[in-house]
């Protein structure tokens, strides 16, 4: 079992995380799970620099990692 | 990559993972951008990985995505298109073998096999960021590695 936490660089519609989960769960390890986080801190920005949120992105690592992921994948960097 | 002075467990970037990649699977590489706005950030993202000298160039498509994503500038098919007219030029006048769209949501806006088929049609390799950061991840996991604590201190 492995655990991967997604950090999207903005605010995402419920849809698209369900989407981005679709679409990675397609070549996922059997038992590998994933959750996307997004960093809700300012406007979204596609594929934005998230160290242009550091302050954010940080606190939210540590939230997951508390939370028991084994991974986390920050999108835009 | 802040996030890395303050957990222990690997944080991955998607853009150097994919970059790193890319050094494997050929000489030249060229990226084809989603928003000419954002260009300097993914440069950055390049050099930082130390990934520039095998650019060939960063081309943008012509119609940008942006936020909010009301109205999307592409179908499905168009966009497909679109990459196929830009990573030509990259493939022929410029020799890259390996082309990187730099959008980790691309498949949420083509059809399934997209990349297969760009790489079949063009005789390139098209890499899927989302899927290389992602098994970049499930891999450090699997070997039990992480970042250098001596590079990144918990702060």
């Amino acid at each position: 079992m492995m655990k991967i936490a997604v950090i999207a660089p903005g605010a995402l519609p419920e849809e698209a995380k369900t989407a981005m989960k679709a679409d990675m769960l397609t070549y996922a390890e059997p038992g590998t799970t994933l959750e996307v986080f997004a960093v809700e801190e300012g406007k979204i920005a596609v594929a934005a620099d998230l160290d242009l949120k550091a302050p954010s992105t940080v606190a939210l690592a540590q939230k997951i990692e508390n939370q028991g992921f084994d991974a986390i994948i920050l999108d835009g960097t | 990559m802040a996030a890395r002075s303050a957990v222990r467990i690997p944080v991955v970037g998607a853009a150097s993972a994919t970059y790193h990649l890319v050094y494997q699977l050929g000489g030249k590489y060229a990226v084809i951008s989603v928003n000419e706005k954002i260009n300097p950030t993914f440069l950055r993202a390049i050099k930082l990985a130390d990934c520039e000298s095998r650019l060939t160039s960063m081309r943008p498509l012509k119609r940008p995505f942006s936020v909010p994503m009301d109205s999307l500038p592409y179908t499905p098919e168009e966009l497909e298109e679109e990459i196929a007219e830009i990573a030509a030029k990259q493939i022929e006048e410029e020799g890259a073998q390996i082309i990187v769209v730099a959008f980790t949501l691309l498949n949420l806006f083509v059809k399934p096999g997209a990349l297969e088929r760009l790489s079949s049609r063009l005789n390139a390799v098209f890499v899927d960021s989302q899927a290389i950061a992602f098994k970049t991840a499930e891999m450090l996991v699997r070997l039990k590695l992480s970042h250098s604590e001596r590079e990144y201190p918990l702060l």
